[in-house]
C-alpha cells in the first residue's frame, strides 16, 4: 500500500512538473523533435536551383527571388538547408503559438502549435526546403501578427503577409482573405471604411511583392509561358481532332521539336498528373521556350483556349482532381525523403546527407500514412473546410483561415503543371488550424455553459 | 551592474545559453572531423570497435549516428553535456542569471570552444566530467547517483580519464550527508575506484580488434627518448636492448634517434624518421614492452629527462608549439556530410586561427591559475573548488607518463577547471564581501 501511494505520489509530482513547463520549452522541444525529422532539411531540384542561385547571388524568377536571397544571407553564416529549415519550423510554431494565444492559453497554444507542426500532412512538407512551406510560416506568422492590439505589430505582420506573397506567384489568393478580413488600422473603425482600407492594403501588399520580386531578378524567365504550353498540350488532348497545317499555323512561333504528328505527339505524352514529359526529355513536345516565343505563345493560348474552352476546362478540371486526389492512385510526393534532386547535384552543391535510422523509421511511419490511409487526400480536408465554413465558422479568424485556403487551392485550377502534394499543404494547414480553434472555442463555450447553469439547476431544487 | 542585471532578467538563463549555443553552432557546424575522429565514425558505422581509441566513443557515436547522421549529433552532444554541465555546477554557487552568464564565457572561450567543436574523445569526456560535477552536488541521491555513471563514461573515454574523476568522487560524493567522514571517504574511494573499472571493463568488452595503443604510441617515443637523453651508447648495446623491436637502423643507433627526437612530433617523429616501427605482431610487443622495461630502469634519469621534455612541450614552455586548434575535415567520405563553410564560418575560424597561435593556447598559464585558485581554495576551505583543482592537477600531470603527442587537446580539462573554479571563487568572494558589509540602517520614521 505504501509503494502504491509513493507511485502515486511520484506520478502526481512528475504531472506538476510537467504542467510547469513553460510554453517556451514546449515550443523549443516541438521544434527539436521537427528539426530531428528533417534534419539537415530535404531537398529536391527545385531547391537546389535555389541554393545554387543564392550562393552565385544571380536570381531567376523561374522559382520566386525572395527565397534565394533569404537563403543567400542564411548561408553565409551555415552552409547549406539547416538555417532554413530552422527558421520555417521556427516560425510557423511560433507564429501559430500567436495565433492560438487569441482563444486559449499559452502552454495550450504552445501544445497546439506543435500538435499542428508534427501532424504528418503538414509536416512531410514543412521538413522540406521549398518556398510553399516557407510561405506557409509567414503567412501563419503574419497572420498571428496581424490580432495584435498593437498597430506596430499589425504592420509587421503585413510585412511578413507581403513577402509570404513573394514565396509564390499565387500566394495572393491565400493572403487576400486574411489581410481583407483581419486588418485593422485602428480599431472601431465602421466595417466599410475598414475593408475599404484592408482591401487596399491587400493590392498594396500584391504589388509591393511583384515590386520586391522585380527587384531581386537579374534573370527574367517567363514563368507563364510554362502554363501556357501545358494549356494548349492540354487542349490538344480533349479537343477535337485538328491537321497538322492547321496547328502549323495557329502554333507557328512556339518552340516546337517536332511539326509533324503534333497532336498525335501531344496525345502520346499527356498526362493529367504532370505536363513535364511535354518539355523534358526525349521525343519531347517543346523545346526551352525562351522569351521570344512568349507574344506566339500568348496568340496560341488565346486561339486554342478561345476556341476549344470546354476541352480546356476539362483538362483543367481533371487537373484538379488529380491535386485533390480524387482518384484511385497514389497522391504525387506526399512525403519528401531526398537530400538532392539528382545525386550529380552533390558536387554543385557541396551537399550531401543521408537519411538517419531514426528518420528512417519515421519516414516508413509517415510514408504508410500518405499512401496507405486517406489521411493526406487534399480532397478530405476541402470538404471539411466546406463543411465549417458552412455550419458553424462563426468567426472572422477562422473564416479568413478557411478561405484563405481554399481560395489558394482555387488558385491551382488554372495553374498547376503537376499535382504534387505540397501545393495543397496551405489549404491543409488553414483547414485544421480553423478546425482546431473552432473545435477550441465550442468546447470553452460548452463548459462556461455548463458552469452557468449549474448553480440555476441547483437553486431550482431547494 | 544593475543593467546587466536587468537585461539578464529579461533574457532569461535559457535564451543566454541558447544564444551560446547558436554562437557556437555557426562556428563549428557540423562538427569538424580529424584523422581520429574518422577512425572512430568509422568503427561506429561498421560496429567493429578496436581499441586504438577508447571504442566507448565508437558506441555512444553508433547510437548517436542513428538519430542524427554523422558528425553535427555529436557536435551537439558534446555542447549540451558541457552547456547544461557547466550551468548546473554554476548554479549551485549563484543566480541564475549570472550562472548563465559565467557558462556562456567559459563556453565561448576560445581554447575551450574551438577544441569543443571537434569531435574527440577529449571534448565529449570534459562535458561528461563537468555534467557529472554538477550531478555530484546534488541534493537529490538519484543524482548523484547518476553522475557516477557519468564518471564511468569519464574513466572509458580516456585511457587516463580516471585520473579526471579521482579527486572529484573522492572528496564530492556523498552517499547521505552526515556520514563521517572515514566511512563517507572510504565509500567515495570506492566508488571511485569501481567507476575507473567499470570504464575499462566496458571498453575491454566492446572491443573486437585489439590494437595494443600503448606499445604502438608511448612506448615508441619513450624508448627513443631514453636512448635520446642517455649517456654515449654503442650500437651493440642498443641492439641488445632493442633485440627484436622493428627498429629501423642497425647503425648510428643513438645518433639517429637524436636527430629525428622532436617533442613537438612526439612519437610520430619516432615513426616517421623509420627509427622504430610499429609492431605488427606478438614478438614485437613483447620485444617492445621489454626494451621500454630495460632502458627506463637502466637509465632512470634520462627517461624522465625525455618526459620532462615532453611534458613542458605539452605545457607550451617551448619555443616553436604545436598548433593548438584543429579546424575542418582530414577526409571526405564515409557518409559524414560534406564540409563546406559559409563567409561567416571562416571569418569565425580565420580569427580563432590567429588566436591560436597565441599566448592562450600556453597550458602553463593554466597551470599556474590552477596551482593559484587551489591555494586559495585551500585557505577559503572551499571543497568544490579545492576538488576540481586537484582534479586538473592529478590529470595533467599524469599526462607527463602517459602523453603520446604534445595536443592542447589534452589540456582541455585543466582549462575548464580553471575557469570553473575561478567563477566559483569569485561568487565565493563576492558573498563574503556582502556577509561582512554592515547592515544598511533604516531611515527613523519621525514621530507623529
Amino acid at each position: 500500500m505504501l509503494e502504491v501511494n509513493r507511485v502515486r505520489a511520484a506520478l502526481a509530482r512528475s504531472w506538476q512538473a510537467a504542467r510547469r513547463v513553460s510554453p517556451r520549452a514546449i515550443l523549443l522541444a516541438g521544434l527539436t523533435v521537427f528539426v530531428l525529422y528533417g534534419f539537415p532539411g530535404y531537398m529536391s531540384n527545385d531547391s537546389c536551383d535555389q541554393l545554387l542561385q543564392a550562393r552565385s547571388l544571380v536570381f531567376s524568377d523561374a522559382h520566386p527571388p525572395v527565397m534565394a536571397a533569404e537563403w543567400a544571407l542564411l548561408d553565409a553564416i551555415i552552409a547549406g538547408p539547416l538555417l532554413m529549415l530552422v527558421l520555417q519550423g521556427a516560425v510557423f510554431l511560433w507564429g501559430l503559438a500567436a495565433l492560438l494565444r487569441h482563444i486559449v492559453g499559452p502552454r495550450a497554444a504552445a501544445l497546439l502549435a506543435v500538435a499542428l507542426l508534427l501532424f504528418p500532412p503538414v509536416l512531410t512538407t514543412m521538413a522540406v526546403i521549398w518556398k510553399d512551406s516557407q510561405m506557409a510560416a509567414y503567412l501563419l506568422a503574419g497572420t498571428g501578427a496581424l490580432l495584435s492590439p498593437r498597430r506596430r505589430i499589425r504592420l509587421v505582420g503585413l510585412a511578413m503577409l507581403t513577402v509570404a506573397c513573394a514565396f509564390r506567384y499565387n500566394a495572393f489568393a491565400a493572403s487576400l482573405p486574411l489581410i481583407g478580413l483581419l486588418f485593422e488600422w485602428r480599431p472601431g473603425m465602421r466595417w466599410w471604411k475598414r475593408y475599404a482600407i484592408s482591401g487596399a492594403t491587400a493590392v498594396l501588399s500584391l504589388t509591393a511583392a511583384i515590386g520586391l520580386s522585380r527587384a531581386l531578378t537579374s534573370h527574367h524567365v517567363e514563368a507563364a509561358d510554362g502554363v501556357a504550353l501545358a494549356d494548349i498540350a492540354g487542349v490538344l488532348n480533349y479537343g477535337r481532332d485538328r491537321s497538322d497545317d492547321e496547328l502549323r499555323e495557329i502554333l507557328r512561333g512556339v518552340p516546337l521539336r517536332t511539326t509533324i504528328g503534333i497532336q498525335a505527339r501531344a496525345r502520346s505524352l499527356f498526362s493529367t498528373r504532370s505536363a513535364m514529359a511535354m518539355f523534358y526529355g526525349e521525343g519531347s513536345l517543346y523545346a526551352d521556350p525562351l522569351p521570344i516565343h512568349h507574344d506566339a505563345i500568348a496568340r496560341a493560348w488565346r486561339q486554342l483556349v478561345g476556341e476549344e474552352w470546354r476541352a480546356y476546362l476539362e483538362y483543367r478540371g481533371n487537373g484538379f482532381r488529380e491535386l485533390l486526389g480524387l482518384h484511385e492512385g497514389y497522391l504525387w510526393t506526399p512525403v519528401w525523403y531526398q537530400f538532392l534532386g539528382h545525386p550529380e547535384l552533390r558536387t554543385q552543391v557541396h551537399h550531401n546527407a543521408v537519411v538517419s535510422g531514426l528518420q528512417w523509421l519515421e519516414l516508413i511511419q509517415v510514408g504508410y500514412l500518405a499512401y496507405e490511409t486517406p489521411l493526406f487526400r487534399p480532397y478530405l480536408y476541402a470538404l471539411l473546410a466546406l463543411a465549417l465554413l458552412v455550419t458553424c465558422c462563426r468567426d472572422r479568424l477562422s473564416l479568413a483561415l478557411i478561405a484563405s485556403g481554399l481560395l489558394y487551392e482555387l488558385s491551382y485550377f488554372p495553374a498547376a503543371n503537376t499535382v504534387d502534394f505540397r501545393y495543397s499543404h496551405w489549404m491543409i494547414t488553414a483547414t485544421c488550424v480553423a478546425t482546431v480553434m473552432i473545435l477550441v472555442r465550442r468546447l470553452a463555450r460548452g463548459r462556461s455553459t455548463a458552469v452557468a447553469t449549474g448553480p440555476v439547476v441547483a437553486e431550482a431544487a431547494v | 551592474m544593475t543593467r546587466l542585471r536587468h537585461i539578464l532578467r529579461a533574457a532569461g538563463p535559457w535564451l543566454v545559453l541558447l544564444g551560446a549555443l547558436i554562437v557556437h553552432q555557426v562556428y563549428a557546424h557540423p562538427g569538424y572531423i580529424s584523422f581520429d575522429s574518422l577512425w572512430q565514425f568509422r568503427d561506429a558505422q561498421n560496429v567493429q570497435y578496436n581499441d586504438w581509441h577508447p571504442p566507448i566513443m565508437a558506441l555512444i557515436w553508433h547510437f548517436v549516428d542513428k538519430a542524427i547522421k554523422g558528425s553535427a549529433g555529436m557536435l551537439l552532444l558534446q555542447e549540451l553535456l558541457f552547456l547544461l554541465g557547466c550551468y548546473g555546477l554554476f548554479r549551485r554557487f549563484s543566480r541564475p542569471g549570472y550562472a548563465a552568464l559565467a557558462t556562456c564565457l567559459t563556453f565561448l572561450f576560445v581554447p575551450i570552444g574551438a577544441t569543443l567543436a571537434v569531435i574527440w574523445k577529449d571534448p565529449l569526456m570534459v562535458g561528461c566530467a563537468i555534467s557529472g560535477v554538477a550531478l555530484l552536488l546534488s541534493p537529490s541521491r538519484p543524482a548523484r547517483l547518476a553522475s557516477l555513471v557519468l564518471f564511468t563514461l569519464v574513466a572509458g573515454l580516456r585511457y587516463n580519464g580516471f585520473t579526471v574523476s579521482t579527486a572529484l568522487i573522492v572528496m564530492l560524493f556523498e552517499w547521505r550527508s552526515g556520514m563521517p567522514p572515514i566511512r563517507r571517504y572510504a565509500l567515495a574511494t570506492a566508488l571511485w575506484v569501481a567507476t575507473a573499472l567499470c570504464g575499462q571493463l566496458i571498453n575491454s568488452a566492446i572491443t573486437v580488434n585489439k590494437t595494443y595503443p600503448w606499445h604502438g604510441s608511448v612506448a615508441l617515443y619513450d624508448i627513443q627518448g631514453v636512448v635520446r637523453y642517455a649517456p654515449p651508447l654503442s650500437d651493440d648495446v642498443l641492439i641488445d636492448y632493442l633485440q627484436g623491436t622493428p627498429l629501423g637502423f642497425k647503425d648510428s643507433i643513438q645518433l639517429r634517434a637524436k636527430r629525428a627526437y622532436s617533442s613537438v612530433d612526439a612519437m610520430f617523429g619516432a615513426i616517421n624518421s623509420g627509427f622504430l616501427a610499429q609492431p605488427q605482431n606478438e614478438a614485437e610487443r613483447a620485444a617492445i614492452k621489454r626494451a621500454w622495461g630495460r632502458l627506463v630502469a637502466d637509465y632512470p634519469w634520462a627517461y624522465l629527462k625525455h618526459r620532462w621534455r615532453a611534458f613542458r612541450q605539452l605545457l607550451g614552455m617551448e619555443k616553436v608549439v604545436q598548433q593548438g586548434l584543429f579546424m575542418g575535415r582530414d577526409e571526405y567520405g564515409w557518409d559524414i556530410n560534406d564540409y563546406d563553410p559559409g563567409p561567416v564560418q571562416k571569418w569565425l575560424q580565420h580569427r580563432a586561427e590567429k588566436l591560436g597561435t597565441t599566448w592562450l593556447f600556453r597550458v602553463y598559464l593554466y597551470l599556474g591559475v590552477v596551482f593559484g585558485l587551489t591555494a586559495l581554495a585551500i585557505a577559503w576551505r572551499h571543497r568544490t573548488a579545492l576538488a576540481l583543482g586537484l582534479s586538473a592537477i592529478l590529470s595533467e600531470f599524469a599526462l607527463m607518463f602517459a602523453s603520446p603527442t604534445p595536443d592542447f587537446r589534452y589540456s582541455l580539462w585543466l582549462v575548464v577547471c580553471a575557469f570553473a573554479m575561478f567563477w566559483i571563487l569569485l561568487i565565493e568572494r563576492s558573498r563574503q564581501g556582502l556577509a561582512r558589509q554592515p547592515p544598511v540602517p533604516r531611515p527613523s520614521v519621525p514621530a507623529l
